[in-house]
């Protein structure tokens, strides 16, 4: 008959270890044996995993393969050089690594999976802008892309957080971030065309951060939260 | 209707059942197992024939769940499962297919014979039932032991009454119902394990101790027990939260036996919660306060009214033509959510208290021990189950965090108030 040091619980023969505390059983007068059946059986029940995200991730770039190879066969064919193959081709490319990598990793890193969404999508409008003979690339799409993405990866920072997990916080982050793209796109559309002037994002920014504000001032008073409850209790 | 079973081939899901198909999910499934131990090891040929015969007896547990275009439903077999070796992680998900569909399995390890349940089925009064009368047919099989039946000890000779197959939350709903949102309650965190790990913590303490310590505050032990796991909750809370204001309240899911208060021979679910708790915002409290708090909540909501009134709402949000003409496909997203607005979210931890089992003298020399043991919850990874017999409590911590820190300062408590405790557990030295 041993007991837990911490504890003061006593502990079964078959406990080495507290279980509460983990603290080792050492008594001189009583060594711990291993008893000859223990009060639960080593096998352990397995829960069947319906879905292999491994698996999944490869069933998805083979049927993602095939037209691939298909479009880029016909084109060879056809016209001798890569040339109308490669939207199909760039697209598909594009859709494999949004989705690949989330299925196939062992660990869910969001903010990476979509740093490298955004390098595809970049790639992307690269090649069609390439082909298509426009220069519309550097000064236009690309910054887009890079504003879209650092949207969407300073959002998943910020909800990450303790206050970023409250669903009217979460309201307001996005309508703040929100304003913000809306003065971005303008002033790269504007960069573009040559003329510096705000138009309609100012008022889409201000219509957005008051609403956020609203939202924030919502989110602290939680009586206030209380009584819409229960106005909108359903 | 409750007769329908074996004419008709299925049956309804009842009012609690309703819930569990949509909520469960692949990693989890509302389970609870009983189990009793013998004083010879279990011969699994003569248990699979135990098994066979008190299925039969337990129409409404010879079910596979079904889906409708409206509900899901249970479809009735001739069979029975297959008794399986016990395993390390009990109360795991059910593998429904392994399971040949059936919604529970019958367990042997050693000297131990362990049901356990989906709680489509059955509740615990129900689920103790069938253990009592599937170990009864075990021993008449075994030893050829004469035991009385009733008292929870079923017949496995005669037909099934339809009493026994009841909604009896139909029966007893009323107009009156009280609404069932909470506040969200404070929850144990911890480093969650694989879905498929769980650890059991079991403590053995003699009752009359544990009744001794209640009475000394004036509560029964249901209440006391709450009470010490509300002081541990506290205790955990306020280590990891600094400030006062973000507190959140503890409260205990306590579920409550509807048959006390509402005669009823069914053998499916008819049980309710009660959801005593306190705010820590308010300050410390004392052992003898909480006891106080958790006394009064038990008495003012574990009442006829009470209970009626809440089930009622239930029966009514079941009841209701434009919930009924849903697809279960949607109905299913609309009973997640409120099973994610009402359910575990509310409380803390759950303590399930069967209390004490009583067996026939023809049993009982057969039978050296009882327990009784929670699946985990779909957001409370620490629970608490506890049942009595031959003058021991068996109170079975239930968890799928690395964390020991609740069933810890819990049985700590204990040890501190004079009751003694022995603790055993699921762990392997090697592991």
């Amino acid at each position: 008959m041993s007991y837990c040091v911490n504890c003061g619980v006593e502990l079964a023969p078959s406990e080495r270890r507290c279980p509460l505390c983990n603290t080792e059983v050492i008594n001189p007068a009583d060594p711990w044996r291993e008893p000859s059946t223990r009060p639960y059986p080593k096998h352990m029940d397995v829960i069947l995993r319906r879905v292999d995200r491994q698996f999944a991730a490869a069933l998805v770039a083979i049927v993602l393969t095939l037209p691939i190879l298909i479009t880029l066969l016909c084109d060879l064919l056809m016209d001798g050089a890569l040339s109308w193959s490669f939207y199909v081709f760039g697209a598909l490319v594009m859709l494999m690594v949004w989705l690949l990598p989330p299925l196939a990793a062992r660990r869910y890193r969001r903010m990476v999976f979509l740093g490298l969404d955004g390098l595809a999508c970049c790639l992307y409008l690269l090649g069609i802008c390439h082909f298509s003979g426009g220069d519309w690339f550097f000064p236009l799409a690309l910054p887009l892309t890079v504003v879209a993405t650092a949207s969407l990866e300073l959002l998943v920072f910020l909800f990450r957080q303790r206050w970023g997990r409250d669903l009217l916080n979460r309201v307001a982050l996005v309508l703040l971030v929100a304003g913000i793209c809306a003065m971005a796109v303008e002033l790269v559309i504007a960069l573009y065309l040559g003329k510096l002037q705000f138009i309609w994002a100012p008022y889409a920014m201000i219509s957005c951060w008051v609403l956020a504000a609203a939202a924030r001032v919502v989110a602290k008073r939680k009586k206030f939260r209380e009584e819409i409850a229960k106005r909108l209790f359903y | 209707m409750a007769d329908d079973i074996l004419k008709k081939g299925w049956i309804r899901l009842d009012n609690a059942a309703k819930i569990y198909p949509a909520a469960m999910r692949r990693s989890w499934m509302a389970m609870f197992r009983f189990s009793a131990n013998l004083s010879e090891p279990v011969d699994p040929e003569v248990l699979q024939q135990a098994v066979i015969s008190t299925t039969r007896r337990f129409p409404a547990f010879s079910v596979r769940l079904r889906r409708g275009f409206f509900w899901f439903y249970l479809q009735h077999t001739d069979q029975a499962p297959a008794v399986q070796p016990d395993v390390v992680n009990p109360c795991v998900v059910m593998n429904r297919k392994e399971n040949d569909g059936f919604l529970f399995r019958v367990r042997y390890h050693d000297c131990r014979i362990a049901a356990e349940f989906f709680h489509v089925l059955t509740d615990g009064t129900g689920g103790l039932i069938y253990l009592k009368t599937l170990v009864a047919e075990y021993l008449r099989l075994k030893y050829g032991a004469v035991i009385p039946r009733g008292n929870g000890i079923l017949d496995c000779g005669a037909p099934h009454r339809p009493e026994e197959l009841e909604d009896a939350f139909l029966r007893y709903a009323k107009r009156e119902t009280l609404p069932r949102a909470e506040q969200a309650a404070y929850h144990v965190q911890g480093t969650d394990e694989p879905p498929e790990v769980i650890h059991v913590i079991t403590g053995m303490c003699p009752v009359d101790k544990l009744r001794e310590q209640a009475r000394s505050y004036g509560a029964s032990v249901t209440e006391y027990l709450t009470a010490v796991l509300l002081a541990t909750l506290d205790e955990m809370q306020r280590r990891t939260v600094r400030r006062v204001k973000k507190l959140r309240p503890v409260k205990v899911c306590v579920p409550v036996n509807l048959r006390s208060f509402f005669p009823s021979e069914t053998v499916r679910n008819f049980a309710l919660y009660v959801n005593p708790g306190i705010d820590p915002r308010l300050g410390h409290y004392t052992m003898e306060e909480l006891t106080q708090i958790v006394h009064c909540q038990m008495t003012l909501e574990a009442t006829e009214k009470n209970l009626c009134a809440r089930f009622s709402q239930n029966v009514r949000t079941e009841q209701s033509l434009a919930l009924r003409l849903v697809p279960l496909s949607v109905k299913n997203l609309v009973m997640r959510l409120a099973f994610h607005q009402v359910g575990d979210r509310i409380t803390s931890t759950c303590l399930s208290n069967l209390g004490l089992v009583r067996l026939p003298a023809e049993m009982g020399r057969y039978v050296t021990r009882m327990d009784m043991m929670l699946g985990p919850l779909s957001e409370n990874r620490v629970v608490l189950a506890a049942i009595s017999y031959g003058g021991m409590a068996q109170l079975t911590f239930t968890s799928t965090i690395q964390e020991t820190d609740l069933p810890r300062g819990f049985f700590r408590t204990l040890v501190r108030q004079g009751v003694p405790v022995k603790v055993e557990s699921n762990n392997h030295p090697e592991a």
